[in-house]
């Protein structure tokens, strides 16, 4: 293993910074945040270590943190591509286009780009995870949870996977409970912690009683904690930073995935380009088999007493043997009241592709428009 | 809209203002002294760093699950009483102290550009942070303990604005401090001399140097400070990241020239700073505001606003030459 800070990644690499020459593959990864979020970044680099345990020497691992999105990520990837790493995860929406851009240019070299939706070349593939899953489950227990009926949301990226989000804890919270009203601030970061704060007390003083956010630094649990509400942690499990606040944080569990991945490099069996677009929920296929990318964490069991419990664990095991779907059409409409296109023509659910990938828009009930 | 809401409003408000007057406060000073120090930045987030780490040691005894090798706490209940938090405020302070050493160092003993320096003291504070800093996720830092605690309740919707900590009230009563001393003391009145013409006051047998390292000394304990304030409490609990100040020096700097380098003006100043920061997550839901406006114009107010000040102020040239000290940024040297 090998840390490399994103303003000294150019010059360590071209110094032969990189070793493990020895290795079978060199696998390069791409963060957007810092290796000690906590969240995100953290996560996604236990995944690193996931493969490093698992294949020993036959690969070696090298990541650059802190890269910003845009196009100074192509320096980046670049550097990876050119030290002879033969498979490189981007980690974050923003390296979308600087992923492209590069895999165009080392067709030799495997490209995957988590949360993205873009495979101009062969050598590109896509991963997502099924956070939206979680949300279902976040959505119950706020509905039964909230006194006041408002819901502050912190919201990164008016994104896909950000909206689909948003979308699918409103669509649950309001099912259980009609007078809920999410409160939805965007912070325009991934991590921010002071921004985050800030956020979390801007929906606090306005009456929110439960935090959700989908950024990913602890400062909103944080902040829930010493206002004396409750919080859902993000991307990592946030219990210890507020003990009583927390509820239940979606974790993102990256290990088996990436260990799928590499196996599939190494056999020569690794597939991109058009088609290469993977999605796991709480379980691999959506259909109850094999441990997915989605893990729920730590129920706070003391707040939610044992009924609510019981009533996210029973939904927890439909979500993941899907016996239940995230977005069923049954009362599910847009923001201005219209039916979705599949569920018009009889659809059971929303459907991944197109709808899901490219979501652009609010469901009804929710008051605020997506910022441009 | 509600009276409680305002009052909380102005919670944010102070939150954010607070680091940026504390270390305004001590480059005010140091300006004044005829000397430019940019690396405000770099001082606060070495200030930052180490009062999070004395604050993760100075819990240790009431860890129930000590971090590794014993150092800080990995799972702790506990709470940072107010005296330790002055001691771990303190040597945030003393770290930036540090730092500024240096630049005196550099700047008055080996009489290198101010301006430089003071652009290398930022970029060392920033990458000293972040090799020292990382690995430090793990660590649990107990909270700071506020004056009234659970009793804040008992004050209505004044609550919140009491029970801040008590930095707030001193850093606003430090920098009017220091705008009185200026004006109206000896003490003040050589700070200025030094800083309108160092010749002169040389002349005059007044120690140029000296004065200037007090100036700067005093600078980096102020901007340290105001680091740990970030790191300890502007959050609401303790927090480390790397880059964690995010500029917010480089805003005092900008609120000194927006202030025309008077005390209570930067006061003021720091204020409608912290409230363009505060208003920017507070104002998103605003019925009727155009989509644009959220993602573009909200967040680039804090920034957008000391541009169209110090563009009015630089309109008339006889504002920043009434008030600029004359010597700031010149070298001086010393007639032997």
């Amino acid at each position: 293993m090998k840390r490399v800070s994103s303003l000294l990644a150019a010059a360590a690499l071209s110094l032969g910074f990189a070793s493990g020459a020895s290795a079978e593959l060199k696998i390069g990864f791409i963060y957007v945040g810092p290796v000690e979020d906590l969240g995100w970044t953290f996560r996604h680099d236990e995944g690193r270590k996931a493969i490093e345990q698992h294949f020993g020497n036959k690969v070696s691992t090298t990541f650059i943190e802190n890269v910003p999105e845009g196009p100074a990520a192509v320096d980046a990837i670049t550097d990876l591509a050119e030290t002879g790493h033969g498979l490189i995860f981007t980690t974050s929406f923003g390296f979308m286009n600087p992923t492209n851009t590069v895999a165009a240019n080392y067709p030799k070299v495997k490209f995957e780009h988590a949360t993205g939706f873009t495979r101009n070349t062969d050598n590109m593939a896509t991963f997502s995870a099924r956070f939206y899953e979680g949300r279902v489950i976040q959505g119950l227990i706020a509905s039964k949870m909230t006194k006041t009926n408002k819901i502050g949301y912190i919201a990164s990226f008016p994104i896909p996977e950000v909206i689909r989000g948003i979308n699918a804890f409103t669509f649950e919270a309001r099912k259980h409970n009609p007078n809920i009203e999410v409160d939805i601030r965007w912070v325009f970061s991934w991590f921010d912690p002071a921004k985050e704060a800030e956020a979390a007390t801007a929906l606090i003083d306005a009456g929110a009683d439960i935090i959700v956010q989908h950024t990913d630094s602890p400062a909103p649990v944080q902040v829930a904690e010493s206002r004396g509400v409750y919080a859902f942690g993000q991307a990592s499990d946030m219990s210890r930073f507020g003990p009583n606040a927390h509820l239940v944080s979606i974790v993102d569990n990256w290990d088996s995935y990436y260990i799928d991945r590499v196996q599939a490099a190494l056999d020569g069996t690794w597939n991109g380009g058009a088609a290469a677009d993977i999605w796991w929920g709480l379980s691999k296929d959506g259909k109850g088999n094999g441990i997915g990318m989605v893990e729920m964490a730590s129920y706070n069991e003391k707040a939610l007493g044992p009924d609510l419990y019981a009533e996210a664990i029973a939904l927890e095991k439909a979500l993941f043997s899907g016996a239940r779907h995230a977005f069923p059409c049954t009362g599910l409409k847009k923001q201005d009241g219209s039916i979705p296109e599949e569920c018009a023509s009889g659809a059971p659910h929303l459907v991944d592709f197109p709808t899901l990938v490219t979501k652009d828009w609010y469901i009804e009930g929710i008051t605020q428009s997506i910022p441009k | 809209m509600e009276w409680a809401y305002l009052v909380l409003t102005l919670v944010s408000v102070l939150n954010f203002a607070t680091p940026l007057l504390l270390a305004a406060t001590g480059e005010l000073v140091v300006e004044k002294s005829g000397v430019l120090n940019l690396g405000v930045e770099g001082m606060m987030i070495v200030g930052a760093m180490t009062a999070y780490f004395v604050g993760a040691h100075i819990d240790l005894e009431v860890c129930t699950v000590p971090h590794f090798s014993g150092v800080g706490c990995l799972v702790g209940t506990s709470s940072i009483p107010m005296e330790r938090f002055a001691i771990v405020v303190l040597t945030g302070g003393l770290a930036g102290m540090a730092l500024s050493f240096l630049f005196a160092l550099l700047v008055l003993g080996f009489r290198s550009n101010q301006v430089a320096t003071g652009l290398g003291l930022t970029l060392l504070g920033l990458t000293l942070t972040n090799a020292l800093g990382s690995g430090s996720g793990d660590l649990k830092v107990g909270r700071v303990d506020t004056l009234l605690g659970t009793q804040a309740s008992d004050w209505g919707i004044w609550g919140p604005l009491l029970n801040m900590n008590p930095m707030v009230w001193l850093t606003i009563i430090l920098c009017l401090t220091v705008g009185w001393v200026l004006t109206h003391t000896r003490l003040g009145l050589i700070i200025r001399a030094v800083g309108e013409n160092h010749d002169s006051a040389h002349t005059l047998g007044l120690p140029v140097q000296w004065v200037r390292l007090g100036a700067i000394v005093f600078g980096g304990l102020c901007a340290g400070m105001a680091g740990a304030y970030i790191s300890m409490i502007q959050i609401g609990a303790p927090l480390w990241k790397e880059g964690i100040t995010a500029g917010a020096g480089w805003l005092a700097l900008a609120l000194i020239l927006f202030a025309t380098w008077r005390a209570e003006r930067v006061v003021l100043g720091a204020l409608i700073f912290g409230f363009t920061l505060a208003l920017e997550l507070r104002l998103q839901t605003l019925a009727g505001l155009p989509s644009w406006f959220v993602p573009w114009l909200l967040p680039s107010l804090p920034y957008l606003i000391p541009i169209i000040v110090l563009t009015l102020i630089s309109l008339d040239a006889r504002v920043i030459r009434r008030n600029a000290p004359a010597s700031l940024g010149k070298l001086f040297e010393p007639i032997s």
